[in-house]
């Protein structure tokens, strides 16, 4: 295999948590099978003198080269990713490396651009991915347990997959990468209209314990179902795109479908997730932490 | 980008649009009423004839569909996303023109894989907007409500575009009455489309098959308030509305470093 390709985005100026574990599995394939591992990442604009610290956090998390998309369209955050705003940058960066597999979070701004980019060179695409290596050969398909469905380990086509927050760990590079600026403009045939925002609805399920009791307020709206299992909380948390499946309880680390999980009492996970305080400086702009 | 105008598209009066719902099963019939806001709405789905497609068409007449045409032939069995998308490409094409001058709008279902309508955008060359909750026509362009994080966010541009909607509600189930539209479900092949089989053939080997799945634990985390951070950070879940707040806070940055590999699952 000679290129893989990490779709990274960024909040607050630094690669979200779930693009870092896609770098992470990136760079473990990437060891294994011999290739090189690109990452796209967008800016508005070209980092300055002192402003690399998100090119340095992508070298030290396993990327070999760094394809830094710059342009105006890329200044919003990534959660509102088009591919009228992002699918230029995206092509031009695919065009660069031609990989033979692209990893991309997914989120709701990477599920925006990861099937259409797909389509435009003719990959498979595989959803909430599972990419990894088994005796030197690339196991790579989607779903779990039975119902999984897998692509043959010699491919000789290009592979789109998304994967889900949680699946992989991050990892560590030798903090050397090359970059290379690439210019990219977005086309704006669809544009926001104004910056209102009004509140999306809570389409959440929750099924809990009996005798569960009342939910904490930003859990209000969701439809609740009595939980197949007593001491165990399962959230389904319908995202931007498709549901995160959070399990709270005894035993929920052996759920398998579950991309998040903790154990303790389920009254006290659920309230301790959905109903702590605001915190405004939690997501803001952080300082470097070199 | 708010506020400025669309720099590719005329502003042109638009016309009653060609509008055309992807259908692919029950969980896709919302889109009829979604569409019914814009207007007259043909049901598109791809199916053989056996397999209760018909009763979903006749679903989607019954909720008000104009038009729901069938496409099928045998090699659109087991091919993959992109094949399924260049037939539906075709076949939006093909039926809309009889009214070449009218705007496309295109409405799939934003769930699952997600796949097919962003793959039918990019064969029509056309935008394409996910997590669609509303769209409304107002005079020369389209206005669409779409989800971003834990927030509705207002598009606008002009048609022609895909808009893959987060419609959820499967109707109550309809008893097709004599009230009812119920007229026939047209039947379109390959050819008619100017399809061959062959096109479509090499994408068999591109669909994921059945196959074995490495053994996956759920990602365990000892401590749930750092979690619904991450959550937020990832774009994926609303616990907090933000606030912009000075770029000192670096110190409360959560520690987002992964278990050890050995809790996850991985390979």
């Amino acid at each position: 295999m000679a290129n893989i390709l990490c779709v990274i985005e960024q909040e607050g100026g630094e690669p979200t948590p779930c693009s870092l574990e896609v770098l992470g599995q990136g760079r473990r394939i990437s060891s294994a099978l011999g290739a090189t591992l690109y990452v796209a990442v967008t800016l508005d604009r070209a980092p300055g003198y002192g402003e690399d610290d998100v090119l340095a956090k992508l070298a030290s998390g396993g990327a070999d080269k760094i394809l830094l998309l710059v342009g105006d369209s890329f200044g919003t955050p990534a959660a509102e990713s088009t591919w009228e705003t992002h699918g230029a940058g995206l092509a031009m960066a695919w065009d660069c490396c031609q990989p033979a597999l692209a990893l991309i979070p997914a989120t709701s701004g990477g599920r925006e651009l990861a099937a259409r980019v797909a389509a435009r060179v003719g990959a498979a695409y595989l959803h909430n991915a599972f990419v990894e290596v088994s005796n030197h050969a690339l196991c790579i398909g989607e779903g779990h347990g039975s119902s999984a469905r897998v692509l043959p380990s010699e491919l000789d086509f290009p592979v789109v997959a998304t994967i889900p927050p949680g699946r992989y760990a991050a990892a560590a590079g030798d903090e050397e990468a090359e970059v290379e600026v690439l210019q990219a403009n977005g086309v704006h045939r669809f544009v926001r209209h104004d910056d209102e925002r009004r509140p999306a609805p809570l389409q959440a399920s929750v099924a809990l314990p009996e005798g569960f009791g009342p939910l904490p307020a930003s859990l209000e709206g969701a439809r609740r179902t009595v939980s197949p299992q007593p001491g165990l909380a399962i959230v389904e948390l319908p995202t931007a795109k498709g549901n995160l499946k959070i399990a709270l309880g005894a035993g929920a680390g052996e759920v398998s479908d579950a991309d998040f999980a903790a154990e303790g009492s389920p009254r006290e996970l659920i309230v301790r997730l959905f109903a702590k305080p605001i915190d405004p400086t939690v997501g803001a702009p952080s300082e470097p932490r070199r | 980008m708010s506020g400025s105008e669309p720099t590719t598209q005329p502003r042109i009066e638009l016309g009653r649009p060609n509008l055309f719902a992807l259908i692919e099963d029950e969980r896709d019939l919302p889109l009829i009423p979604f569409a019914l806001t814009l207007g007259e709405v043909t049901a598109l789905s791809v199916a053989p004839p056996s397999e209760g497609q018909p009763a979903v068409l006749q679903r989607a007449l019954a909720l008000g569909a104009l038009r729901a045409v069938r496409i099928w032939d045998p090699v659109l069995g087991d091919v993959d996303y992109l094949a399924i998308a260049h037939v539906l490409a075709c076949a939006v094409r093909h039926l809309s023109d009889a009214r070449s001058s009218s705007p496309i709008i295109v409405l799939s279902t934003d769930r699952g894989r997600a796949a097919v309508g962003p793959a039918v955008a990019e064969r029509l060359q056309v935008p394409h907007l996910g997590a669609v909750h509303h769209a409304e026509l107002s005079r020369d362009l389209l206005l669409v409500d779409r989800q971003v994080g834990g927030d509705l966010r207002r598009y606008r541009g002009s048609p022609p575009v895909l808009l893959a909607c987060a419609v959820r509600e499967v109707p109550t189930p309809l008893a097709i009455d004599a009230q009812a539209n119920t007229g026939n479900i047209e039947v379109l092949d390959l050819p008619a489309l100017q399809v061959t089989s062959p096109e479509l053939q090499y994408r068999r080997r591109f669909r994921p098959v059945a196959g074995e799945a490495p053994k996956r634990r759920a990602h365990l985390v000892s401590d749930v308030a750092r979690l619904s951070e991450r959550l937020e950070r990832d774009g994926l879940w609303p616990l907090r509305r933000r606030e912009p707040t000075p770029a000192s806070a670096g110190s409360t940055t959560p520690d987002l470093r992964p278990p050890p590999s050995g809790d996850r699952g991985d390979a």
